[in-house]
């Protein structure tokens, strides 16, 4: 009788001594936030705000229950461990995600560049047809700056692409098409009124 | 004998059993809070501000509100590694609540900002096209240095930029090409501004020629020509009374008097229609030659060429007319004034050789001007 307490005694000891010696995920926290990294370094902090900002608070939250379950005396790490996995594959999800706006603002610019270019040819042969009468003249003059205005956006653009300043270069090249446009319509507006005179008379 | 040795042993593991659950309940209750409801408070309001874009409107707040997160839970670790009993979370209580308040504050500070740069750049960019068209009335028609026209475009470029970044919701890169906006329309149009100050400054001058003139139609009963370069008209005048307007085009650098030959400006002062040109005495279809250089315009060259302001090698120039050819809609002449040839047709027959001819800056004040 006496043995068998002992032993049942001696048995919660070693379960108590097991449970308050569990170890800290250190391999898992590593990976977490190896994850969170690769994921700023991927540039999630620019192109996916929001959803960087999630996994960062994610990342804070595990870490911070690790920390609690640290404080305890009998230390359980399974629920944080399966955060942390959490936390990493958010962390990859948003880097894959971030690659992917990069990829789509690439093209966008690639695509809204070609278009500009486009534009300013089509100005130019615009800018032939352009009546040149009184004021006429004057208006192609002031046009025509706005036009090298333009292709020195472009060029600027095509630098700032160059540097990696993604966000930077879109809202330049989408401010010259839309300069571009403007002036297409101008001159084209300008030809039919012209050419609507020249039937009249 | 039996009985009573159980009895105690069995009082003994009750009491053993009794001692050792007051033991933990002791222990338990010494053992110190933990800042865990803090620090999550803490990391709440943090993802609070992110949202708000703290980082970016209060920046400093931001960052101080982290630091003290992190110092929570850096306590917190540091208190982790000491025995049980003596840890001691007030320190990292204390940073979270810290961090918590400063989020908090920072949050609250951003979605201000927020609001304030976004309304401000709004007004910004509405008084930066007002000055847009300012400048498009007032100084676009004039011989503007190339520099200060690009540095309008350059602008206006930027205007266009700033709506863009404030379309995407992106206002502090928004508000960096405003100020850039703001910084090279406001130095266009200072510039151009300085050149029209500097221009007027002969406004006196130039009310005198005209009155002058016109008295003069006046008193003898003739007809005079003024030529007004800024309205870009010629005015016909008899006896003191305006008859008829024409436009003209004048030298591409037509602000200023002209100094010498090449400088393609008008010259400006009182003038005499010398000969009257047509057929194949002119290429400009029919032309009035002025008698320019007068003696003004003689000392001036001088002084000037003296003083250094023109080249060494240049002469005064000569052959300033009043020709056809005009109608271009652009001033294109070398400092000749320039009519439709319709127009040349009707004032060719309105002037006889001798007839004076007045050129001047303006009529009108540069405030009137600014006005229009």
């Amino acid at each position: 009788m006496k043995n068998r307490m002992l032993t049942v005694f001696a048995m919660m000891a070693m379960v108590v001594f097991m449970a308050g010696c569990a170890k800290v995920p250190q391999m898992e926290i590593d990976n977490a936030k190896a994850a969170v990294e690769d994921a700023r370094a991927a540039g999630a902090d620019l192109y996916q705000q929001a959803q960087f900002g999630a996994v960062q608070d994610s990342l804070k939250v595990a870490l911070a229950n690790v920390e609690k379950q640290k404080s305890k005396l009998f230390s359980r790490y399974g629920a944080v461990k399966v955060q942390l996995e959490g936390v990493k594959t958010l962390a990859m999800q948003v880097k894959e995600s971030t690659l992917v706006r990069i990829n789509e603002i690439k093209q966008e610019i690639q695509t809204t560049m070609t278009e500009v270019t486009a534009l300013i040819e089509e100005n130019k042969t615009l800018l032939t047809k352009a009546p040149k009468g009184k004021e006429g003249r004057e208006a192609l003059e002031q046009i025509k700056t706005d036009m090298t205005g333009i292709e020195t956006s472009v060029t600027d653009a095509q630098n700032m692409l160059n540097t990696g300043d993604l966000l930077g270069t879109l809202d330049k090249i989408k401010a010259a098409k839309e300069k571009s446009m403007g002036i297409n319509a101008e001159l084209k507006a300008a030809i039919e009124k012209s050419q609507a005179g020249k039937k009249r008379k | 004998m039996k009985y009573y040795r159980s009895f105690w042993i069995f009082f003994i593991i009750i009491f053993i059993i009794g001692v050792l659950l007051i033991g933990t309940f002791t222990f338990f209750s010494y053992l110190p809070d933990t800042p865990d409801n803090e620090i999550n408070q803490a990391r709440v309001a943090l993802a609070g501000a992110r949202q708000a874009r703290a980082d970016i409107y209060v920046p400093e707040m931001f960052t101080e509100a982290s630091a003290l997160y992190d110092s929570a839970i850096s306590n917190w670790q540091f208190q982790n590694e000491k025995f049980v009993l003596n840890r001691n979370f007030s320190k990292s209580i204390s940073f979270a609540l810290a961090s918590e308040r400063k989020a908090t504050a920072a949050k609250k500070l951003a979605v201000t900002n927020a609001a304030n740069i976004q309304s401000n750049l709004q007004l910004v960019m509405n008084s930066i096209e007002k000055q847009i068209e300012v400048f498009e009335r007032a100084f676009v028609d004039l011989p503007v240095r190339e520099e200060i026209r690009k540095t309008y475009q350059r602008g206006k470029l930027m205007l266009s930029e700033a709506k863009v970044c404030y379309a995407s919701g992106n206002f502090l890169v928004c508000n960096d090409r405003v100020k850039q906006a703001r910084s090279a329309i406001d130095l266009a149009t200072d510039s151009a501004k300085g050149m029209l100050d500097n221009y007027f400054t002969h406004f006196s001058l130039w009310q005198k020629l005209f009155k002058e003139t016109i008295d003069y139609s006046k008193s003898n009963h003739t007809t005079v020509l003024i030529i007004d370069k800024i309205s870009k008209t010629c005015r016909v005048y008899s006896n003191g009374v305006l008859k008829s307007t024409y436009d003209v085009e004048l030298g591409k650098n037509w602000m200023g008097t002209k100094l010498y030959r090449g400088d393609k400006r008008t010259p400006e002062g009182k003038y005499r229609i010398n000969k009257k040109k047509s057929g194949h005495q002119t290429k400009y279809y029919k032309a009035m030659l002025l008698d320019y250089p007068s003696e003004a315009d003689k000392q001036r060259f001088n002084q000037e060429k003296k003083k250094g302001n023109i080249p060494r090698k240049a002469t005064i120039g000569d052959l300033i007319e009043i020709h056809g050819g005009g109608g271009k809609g652009v001033d294109w002449t070398n400092g000749c004034i320039a009519l439709a040839n319709n127009d040349i047709d009707e004032l060719f027959d309105k002037v006889p050789e001798g007839t004076p001819v007045t050129i001047i800056g303006s009529l009108i004040t540069k405030d009137e001007l600014l006005k229009k």
